[in-house]
């Protein structure tokens, strides 16, 4: 297969997460009508399909872990975020999830995303199983959303003031940069299943030959997209922070 | 005329409230008074963010190089081996400890130039600054990405691709949050009524010098372009572009303008002009032409070189440059030494400047204020000067003011910096763990022992905790008897440290033993480090309460003691995993 062809070709149309998409939008207006965003609703979706069915996720599938590293990126910071940002303003947690907006929580939540399912087991299960990759998923979007509750919750007095956002932001971004320093310099495999990928698709020579990406450049590539452009997103974020920060008269009594 | 804010005036508060972007100079000019610049402003209206992040970058920067000296001087000592690759050690992770201080410190001499630049340009040029928001940003978007491009300075290594491609990016990217900032200070010259004065004069220097250092630096991201240059000239003249032709004629421009704040009398404008004009033409001199010799190929670090075509004239035009710039450094030395004893006489605001540090007397009196003037927005002197048009109010409300405690802002800032000196031995101590070397390792430790003495360490967070509540219900023997609990709990986990340690002595295991011990004895021999000075102080604090009434004037202090020392023990928590735990996975 000819990476053109690959590229065209490797979409996979699978049914069930199609369905879910279905459901998703059914539950989405039954919930919120004419209240809700479906904008932001539509790029979470649009995000959430790009992770699952574009050429990416038959990449992620076993051949590359630095494809599964953009899957699991977007998994936690960027689908959940559009999915708060989809939220009507007068959604509020009910009891008992409200427990669940805690700082100490979101931030366990949103770092313990990136470093529980980077232990070389769990990343193996799920590189491994489908149901364990289900969980996975499922559990990274939680996580992701839990964690962005603080940042981007639908209205103010539920987030941090926007200093406290920003020390909570700049920690977290240190905690994965940290685990993507780790990922780099390691000479060993975190994920031995990219070492020897099972070939499905009869890409691998390909992958390894033309694309140059041998499993340590591979992981090595990992690594950094966790260090460096993730730690952008982190930087954006900050940065709204600052603009909501400089744009409240009273920052002082926004803490909620 | 602002009655409510008049009773706060205390150094504190000024510092909290002074709306400039450059109050690190201002601290450091008014020595006489007291002002503490722990980050003041984090906790109050938004002024003053280029100040932040230097605070931010210092304490998150130089532990960084605090542990890779630390890592140096065991290597040269106690015949360690980190840093040797003949026994296993990594001679290229000295780089990268080295580096991940050495491009953050950069940023940090650089954002106090920029806070002083972005004091003078609005004033000289008689607008506002332009954009503030965007200048205070995009300060704290240049000390985040501070953090992660260090590895351009690496890419003569050898990391492999991947990494040179990426810290490329990241290095470009900085060229954005940078670029807003010429953009904002010319745009605010842009259509000013201008004084060409000589504190404006560096500023308009900068800004053209800089731009040059820029430009020169974004060259340095594009990977083989700096395999070219990287060991040469050209490197050394982009560096002084930085460091001289900006940050050196911000300072100067910054002598200029807060010298008769500091002294009460102006420096003389004619000399300064010499200091000026000697400066720029000794300065470009001296390094323009370093940029040609660099792509003919001089390399840096050299102390003589072939007589190879054009290198000798070129050489001697930069030398000839240095004599302009001395002689502008004794006119300025010249300048301060007479104009301290006969300079005309400043008054409050010669510059007809805004901010806080005008309204003193010049110098200024011991604390600043008798009451403070009174601050709506980010100019108060254009408020008082023009009350039919005055700024708009940003800030919270000036008469509810919460100072920060400087015991638990002092000891959080500490233990920022030294969650940054565990985080880097913890890092180095898995690189070497991932390639062992032959000799003792991390299975011959005994787990099961240290377990029982991490408890007892774990419970000694609990006990403090309990010790803190008895003192805030003023009962003072349970308070005494919880610290005690808690220093015994201490001693015995150190007493278990200095029994492993003890035993691995007598099996021949010392520091220079191999790469495993160098790594262990450090890391573990650092937190045991931390745990006696945790006890020191808590002994403090027994024979303290021991004396008499603690329970008032000292609450603060003992709660910031308790931050230190539950610090301490989550920090054990990583280290009882990292060597002890992690090698039962395998």
């Amino acid at each position: 297969m000819t990476t053109y062809q690959f590229f065209t070709t490797a979409w996979t149309w699978n049914s069930l997460v199609l369905i879910l998409i279905v459901l998703a939008f059914v539950a989405y207006f039954v919930a919120f009508g004419q209240r809700g965003r479906p904008l932001y609703f539509g790029a979470a979706v649009a995000v959430f399909l790009l992770a699952f069915i574009s050429p990416f996720s038959a990449l992620a599938d076993g051949y590359l872990f630095s494809a599964h590293m953009v899957q699991h990126i977007l998994l936690v910071l960027i689908v959940p975020a559009f999915l708060l940002l989809s939220l009507p303003q007068s959604f509020s947690l009910r009891f008992p999830l409200n427990y669940l907006a805690h700082p100490l929580i979101g931030w366990v939540a949103g770092v313990g995303a990136m470093w529980l399912w980077h232990a070389p087991t769990l990343c193996n299960a799920a590189a491994t199983s489908r149901m364990v990759s289900a969980i996975q998923t499922t559990s990274l979007l939680i996580m992701g959303s839990i964690f962005w509750w603080q940042v981007i919750a639908p209205r103010d007095e539920q987030r941090l003031s926007p200093l406290a956002g920003i020390v909570y932001l700049f920690t977290a971004c240190t905690a994965c940069s940290v685990l993507g320093i780790i990922l780099t310099f390691a000479p060993v495999s975190i994920c031995p299943v990219y070492q020897h990928p099972v070939d499905r698709l009869g890409m691998l020579s390909r992958i390894r030959g033309q694309w140059g990406l041998t499993s340590d450049r591979d992981q090595q590539i990992g690594g950094l997209l966790m260090w460096v452009p993730m730690c952008l997103i982190y930087v954006t974020a900050i940065l709204a922070q600052l603009a909501r920060w400089h744009s409240s008269p009273h920052p002082e009594q926004s803490n909620a | 005329m602002s009655s409510s804010v008049s009773a706060i005036a205390s150094p504190e508060a000024i510092a909290k409230y002074e709306p400039v972007i450059g109050l690190e100079v201002h601290v450091q000019l008014s020595t006489r008074t007291k002002i503490f610049c722990g980050c003041p402003t984090g906790f109050g209206a938004p002024p003053n963010t280029n100040v932040c992040p230097v605070c931010l970058g210092m304490p998150g920067a130089l532990p960084v190089l605090n542990a890779g000296l630390a890592m140096l001087l065991i290597d040269r000592q106690l015949e360690g081996h980190f840093f040797l690759p003949a026994h296993g050690g990594s001679a290229v992770l000295w780089q990268h400890i080295f580096w991940a201080f050495g491009h953050p410190e950069v940023y940090i001499l650089a954002l106090p130039a920029f806070g002083m630049v972005s004091e003078i340009i609005p004033v000289f040029s008689r607008k506002p600054i332009f954009g503030y928001e965007f200048v205070a940003a995009s300060s704290v978007a240049i000390a985040v990405l501070s953090m992660g491009v260090w590895g351009h300075h690496m890419f003569t290594v050898g990391m492999g691709r991947p990494l040179d491609v990426f810290f490329a990016i990241s290095s470009m990217l900085i060229a954005i949050p940078t670029g807003v900032k010429v953009l904002n200070w010319t745009a605010t010259m842009l259509g000013g009524r201008i004084r060409f004065q000589v504190p404006m004069l560096f500023c308009i220097a900068f800004l053209i010098q800089f731009l040059i250092a820029g430009i020169t630096g974004i060259s340095h991201a594009i990977v083989p372009l700096d395999w070219q240059t990287k060991n040469s000239y050209f490197l050394v003249a982009h560096f002084h572009f930085v460091a001289v032709g900006a940050i050196v004629f911000a300072v100067l421009g910054g002598i200029q303008y807060w010298f008769p704040k500091m002294s009460g009398r102006m420096l003389s404008e004619s000399l300064g002009k010499w200091t000026f004009w000697l400066m720029v033409i000794g300065f470009n001199l001296t390094f323009v032409i370093q940029h040609f010799l660099g792509l003919v190929g001089m390399p840096r670090r050299i102390y003589t070189y072939p007589d190879l075509p054009n290198w000798g004239w070129m050489n001697m035009l930069s030398t000839s440059g240095v004599f302009f710039m001395s002689a502008s450094a004794l006119v300025l030395v010249w300048n301060l030494a007479v104009s301290f004893f006969r300079g005309k006489i400043a008054g409050d605001n010669p510059w007809d400047a805004w901010t806080l540090e005008w309204a003193t007397s010049s110098p200024p009196p011991h604390e600043n204020f008798y009451a403070l003037p009174p601050i709506r927005g980010r100019r108060p002197l254009w408020d008082i000067a023009h009350p039919d048009r005055p700024d708009t109010i940003v800030g919270p409300n000036t008469a509810d003011v919460t100072l920060p405690d400087h015991n638990k802002t002092g000891i959080l800032a500490f233990i920022f910096s030294e969650a940054g000196f565990f985080g880097i031995l913890i890092l180095s101590y898995l690189y070497f763990y991932a390639h062992p070397q032959p000799g003792p390792g991390p299975h011959g430790l005994d787990l099961k022992r240290t377990l029982l003495f991490s408890v007892c360490l774990f419970v000694s967070s609990f006990t403090f905790w309990r010790s803190e509540i008895a003192l805030r219900h003023k009962r003072r023997g349970s308070m005494l008897g919880w610290l005690i609990f808690t220093i015994a709990l201490g001693a015995v986990f150190l007493v278990g440290q200095v029994g492993e340690y003890w035993k691995l002595f007598q099996s021949g295991v010392e520091v220079s033993t191999n790469l495993f011990a160098t790594a262990f004895f450090t890391l573990t021999g650092f937190h045991g480090l931390h745990v006696f000075i945790g006890l020191v102080a808590l002994l403090i604090f027994l024979w303290l309460a021991w004396q008499g009434d603690f329970a008032s004037g000292h609450g603060s202090a003992f709660e910031a003691a308790g931050y230190y020392w539950h610090f301490v023990d989550i920090v054990w928590v990583f280290v009882l995993f990292t060597v002890y735990i992690l090698p039962l996975f395998q």
